[in-house]
C-alpha cells in the first residue's frame, strides 16, 4: 500500500467513517487521560458532544472512586504493572452527562505504534440488557415461588414422562421424597386400571394431537393409600424447542369420599322406609303398643289408689276412664296397621325375577355383612321364570333371612363366616336357598320355628320368621327349614311361577 | 332435717303416658310436674329444688340419655329413673353407667314405681343434707387461723399437748390456748366430736 497523501486521506476518511458509524462508543485518550476522539456512538451513550469532551480528562465519564483514580490506573500500566483492563475488557459503571450511572461493557486497548502512547476505549451501554436480565430473574423467582408455594401439586416432566421437577405440595400429597419422584413416571403412580386412559392422553399430548388434557385417575401414595386426583397437563416450550410437560394435580379424594358416603347414606335412607327389617319393625310395633298400655295401666292404678284413699271424685274418675278407653283404641289401631301389613293384598304383586330381588337385597345386606366380616356367596341359576310377588315384601323376607344368618355366624371365627344364597327351579316353583355355617336350629326349636315370639336372640322379638312365613304363605309359596349340608341352617323359600311366563 | 317439699319431674313426649303418670304419682301423695321434652325441663330446671326425675329413655329431639349427660355437665345432681321400653336394655345399661339410679320397664307396676321414686327422693334428700353439712363444716373450719389448723390436725391425729408444743416450737400453755380456740370455733363439745367432724369434712371433700 503506497502512502500517497490521497491514499492516506482516503484511509483516514474510511476509518473516520467506521468510527462514526459504530454503534458502540469509541473514545481515544492519550497517556494523560485526555480525550482526543469521541465518536457519535459515545455521544449517544454519555450525552456529551465531542466538542465538549475533547481535551477533557476521560475521568469525567466515570463515577467515583474510578474518576479520581483513573490517572493512577494509567500510570500503573505505563509503569509496567499488570494490566487490569487493557486487552481484557470488563463490565464497569459509566456516568452520563446528567449524572446518571449505567452499566457498560468496556474494552480498552493500547493503540499500537503511536508515540506518545494512546489508548482506545470501546463502550457498549448494557443498561437495557441488564434491566431485562433482572426482570427475567425476578420473573423466574416469582414463578419459582408460585411453583413451590402452590397449594396444589405441580410438576414438569419430559416427553418421556419422567418427572423433571415436583413441587412441595405434590411431594406432600404422594408421600415420596422429591428425589424419589424425580426417577419416576406419572404412569408408575397410577393405579393399573387407570393407566391406559392416562397413557393415551399423554400420547396425544406428545404427538401434538392435543395441547393439553384433563384426566381423573387414581394414584397410589407411598403408603399404599389410593387418591383420586385430577391431572391437568399441557405441553410447554412450543414449537421452538424440545417441549416439556407442565402438570397440575388436584386431590379430589376427600370430595370423592364425601360423595360416596353421602350417596350411600341416601341409598340407605331410601331403603329404610321400604325395607326395614322385620325385626326392627317388630321392635317399633312393640314400642307403639307399649305406650297406650303404659298409660292404661297407670290410669287404672291411679284410679284404684284414689278410690282406696276415698279421694276419688266422680269427674276425675270419669275423665280417667275416658282416657283409658281412648288409649285402648289407640292400641287397637296399631294392631290393625300390623294386620294390614301382612294381610293379603294383591295390589303390589307383579311378575318379578327372583334373582333381581336377591341382587337388590344383597346391595343392602352388603353393609351389614361387611360390618360383621361375613362373606355372602351366590349361586344364581340363569333363565328362571318370573314369580308373582310383591317385591318389597319378598325383599323383607330375604333380608330377614340374611340378617339371621349373619347373626347366627357371629360366634364363628371371621374366616368361617360364609353364607350361600342360591336359586333354582324346583317342582313347586322358584326356590331360593339361604344357608349358613352357624349352629343350625336346635331340634326342640324346629316345631315352633315359625311361630311368633320364638327367639334365641337376646334382643330379638321372635317375630321375623313368623312374619316371613305368613308373607310367603299369602303368596301361595312356602318357607321351610332344613339342616345345611355343612351343618348350619338352611331356609328354602319357594314361590310359584307366575302364569304366562316361562 | 325439717320437712322438705320434693317434686317428681316427669319428662315424656307421649301425652297419654305423661298425664297418666302425673295422676298416678299424685295419687301416691307426691308433688309432680310434667314436661314434654328434655328442652322444656332444662329450660326451667332449678338446681335448688329437691326431687327426682322420671325420664323416658326414647324421645325425639334430645333423648333421655343425652339429657342425663347434659344434667351431669351442669352438675345438677337430681337422681334419674329411666322409663324404658322393650329392647332398650343396652340403653338402660348405658344410663346406669352414667349414674341413673334405676330404670323401670313399660308398662309398670305402680308399687314398683312408688318404691323406686321413694328411693330416689331419699337419695336426693340425703345428698342435699350431706352437701349442707359439709358446707357448715367447711365454714367452721374456715374460721381457724393457720396455726389453729395445724394444732387441730395434730389433736385429731392423737398427739398430746406436750408433743404438739415441741413439734411446733410453742409453749405448752400456748398449745392449750389454741386447742380451746379450735373447740370453740368448730363448736365441738369433745375430742371425739372434733375427730368425727374433721374426718367427715376430709372424707367428703
Amino acid at each position: 500500500m503506497s502512502n500517497t497523501p490521497t491514499d492516506f486521506d482516503d484511509i483516514n476518511a474510511r476509518y473516520r467513517g467506521v468510527i462514526d458509524a459504530a454503534v458502540d462508543g469509541i473514545v481515544l485518550i492519550d497517556a494523560d487521560g485526555v480525550v482526543e476522539t469521541f465518536n457519535p456512538g459515545a455521544e449517544r451513550i454519555f450525552g456529551w458532544s465531542a466538542s465538549e469532551i475533547i481535551g477533557q480528562n476521560v475521568s469525567m465519564l466515570m463515577p467515583e472512586p474510578d474518576a479520581s483514580r483513573h490517572d493512577s490506573y494509567i500510570k500503573h500500566y505505563l509503569g509496567g504493572g499488570a494490566p487490569k483492563i487493557i486487552g481484557i475488557g470488563r463490565e464497569v459503571v459509566g456516568r452520563r452527562r446528567n449524572g446518571q450511572l449505567f452499566p457498560m461493557e468496556l474494552a480498552v486497548g493500547e493503540v499500537a505504534g503511536l508515540a506518545p502512547r494512546r489508548f482506545v476505549g470501546m463502550v457498549r451501554d448494557i443498561s437495557r440488557r441488564r434491566a431485562m436480565e433482572q426482570a427475567l430473574a425476578a420473573r423466574e423467582q416469582e414463578l419459582r415461588l408460585m411453583f413451590d408455594g402452590a397449594p396444589i401439586g405441580m410438576f414438569t416432566a419430559g416427553l418421556d414422562g419422567l418427572f423433571n421437577e415436583v413441587n412441595p405440595a405434590l411431594v406432600g400429597l404422594l408421600g415420596y421424597s422429591a428425589e424419589q419422584l424425580l426417577g419416576m413416571r406419572c404412569a408408575e403412580l397410577t393405579v393399573e386400571s387407570d393407566r391406559p386412559a392416562l397413557e393415551s392422553a399423554y400420547r396425544a399430548l406428545v404427538s401434538g394431537a392435543r395441547s393439553s388434557f384433563n384426566c381423573r385417575v387414581r394414584w397410589m401414595r407411598s403408603d399404599g393409600e389410593v387418591l383420586t386426583v385430577e391431572i391437568h397437563a399441557a405441553v410447554a416450550g412450543g414449537s421452538m424447542s424440545v417441549g416439556f410437560i407442565i402438570g397440575q394435580v388436584i386431590d379430589h379424594s376427600v370430595q370423592v369420599r364425601t360423595e360416596l358416603e353421602s350417596r350411600e347414606a341416601r341409598e340407605r335412607l331410601a331403603h329404610v322406609g321400604r325395607v326395614t327389617t322385620l325385626g326392627e319393625m317388630a321392635s317399633a310395633i312393640a314400642h307403639e303398643i307399649n305406650q297406650p298400655l303404659t298409660a292404661i295401666s297407670a290410669y287404672a292404678q291411679a284410679c284404684i289408689r284414689l278410690i282406696d284413699q276415698g279421694q276419688a271424685d266422680m269427674p276425675l274418675l270419669h275423665e280417667s276412664l275416658q282416657a283409658v278407653a281412648a288409649q285402648a283404641l289407640r292400641a287397637g289401631d296399631v294392631v290393625r296397621r300390623i294386620r294390614g301389613f301382612v294381610s293379603h293384598h294383591d295390589g303390589g304383586r307383579e311378575g318379578v325375577a327372583m334373582n333381581d330381588i336377591i341382587a337388590s337385597v344383597l346391595a343392602l345386606a352388603a353393609i351389614d355383612a361387611a360390618a360383621n366380616q361375613t362373606r355372602i356367596d351366590t349361586e344364581l341359576a340363569p333363565g328362571l321364570p318370573l314369580v308373582l310377588a310383591d317385591a318389597v315384601q319378598i325383599q323383607q323376607v330375604c333380608l330377614n333371612l340374611i340378617r339371621n344368618a349373619i347373626d347366627a355366624m357371629l360366634p364363628l371365627p371371621e374366616a368361617a363366616r360364609v353364607m350361600t344364597i342360591s336359586t333354582r327351579l324346583g317342582d313347586e316353583g322358584v326356590e331360593a336357598q339361604f344357608s349358613d355355617c352357624g349352629p343350625g336350629v336346635a331340634q326342640e326349636m324346629r316345631e315352633r320355628l315359625f311361630q311368633p315370639f320364638q327367639t334365641t336372640k337376646s334382643e330379638g322379638m321372635g317375630m321375623g320368621l313368623s312374619i316371613s312365613h305368613s308373607i310367603i304363605s299369602t303368596h301361595g309359596g312356602s318357607l321351610r327349614y332344613s339342616d345345611a349340608p355343612q351343618g348350619g341352617a338352611c331356609f328354602t323359600l319357594i314361590l310359584p311361577v307366575a302364569l304366562g311366563t316361562t | 332435717m325439717t320437712t322438705l317439699t320434693q317434686t317428681v319431674f316427669v319428662v315424656d313426649d307421649d301425652q297419654a303416658v305423661r298425664m297418666s303418670l302425673s295422676l298416678l304419682i299424685r295419687s301416691m301423695g307426691l308433688a309432680v310436674e310434667t314436661f314434654e321434652s328434655a328442652a322444656a325441663f332444662l329450660g326451667v330446671c332449678d338446681p335448688e329444688r329437691s326431687g327426682c326425675l322420671v325420664l323416658d329413655i326414647r324421645m325425639p329431639g334430645m333423648s333421655g340419655l343425652e339429657m342425663q349427660e347434659e344434667l351431669n355437665r351442669r352438675a345438677i345432681g337430681l337422681p334419674v329413673i329411666f322409663i324404658t321400653g322393650h329392647g332398650d336394655v343396652a340403653m338402660a345399661v348405658r344410663a346406669m353407667k352414667s349414674g341413673a339410679v334405676d330404670f323401670i320397664e313399660k308398662p309398670f307396676n305402680d308399687q314398683q314405681l312408688l318404691d323406686r321414686i321413694n328411693k330416689a327422693l331419699d337419695l336426693d334428700r340425703n345428698a342435699r343434707a350431706a352437701r349442707a353439712e359439709h358446707a357448715t363444716l367447711a365454714a367452721r373450719i374456715e374460721l381457724l387461723s393457720p396455726r389453729e389448723r395445724e394444732v387441730m390436725e395434730r389433736i385429731v391425729a392423737g398427739q398430746a399437748n406436750k408433743v404438739i408444743a415441741i413439734e411446733l416450737g410453742l409453749s405448752e400453755r400456748t398449745v392449750e390456748i389454741h386447742r380451746a380456740k379450735v373447740m370453740t370455733k368448730t363448736g365441738a363439745r369433745s375430742l371425739a366430736e372434733l375427730v368425727t367432724m374433721v374426718n367427715r369434712y376430709a372424707g367428703e371433700l
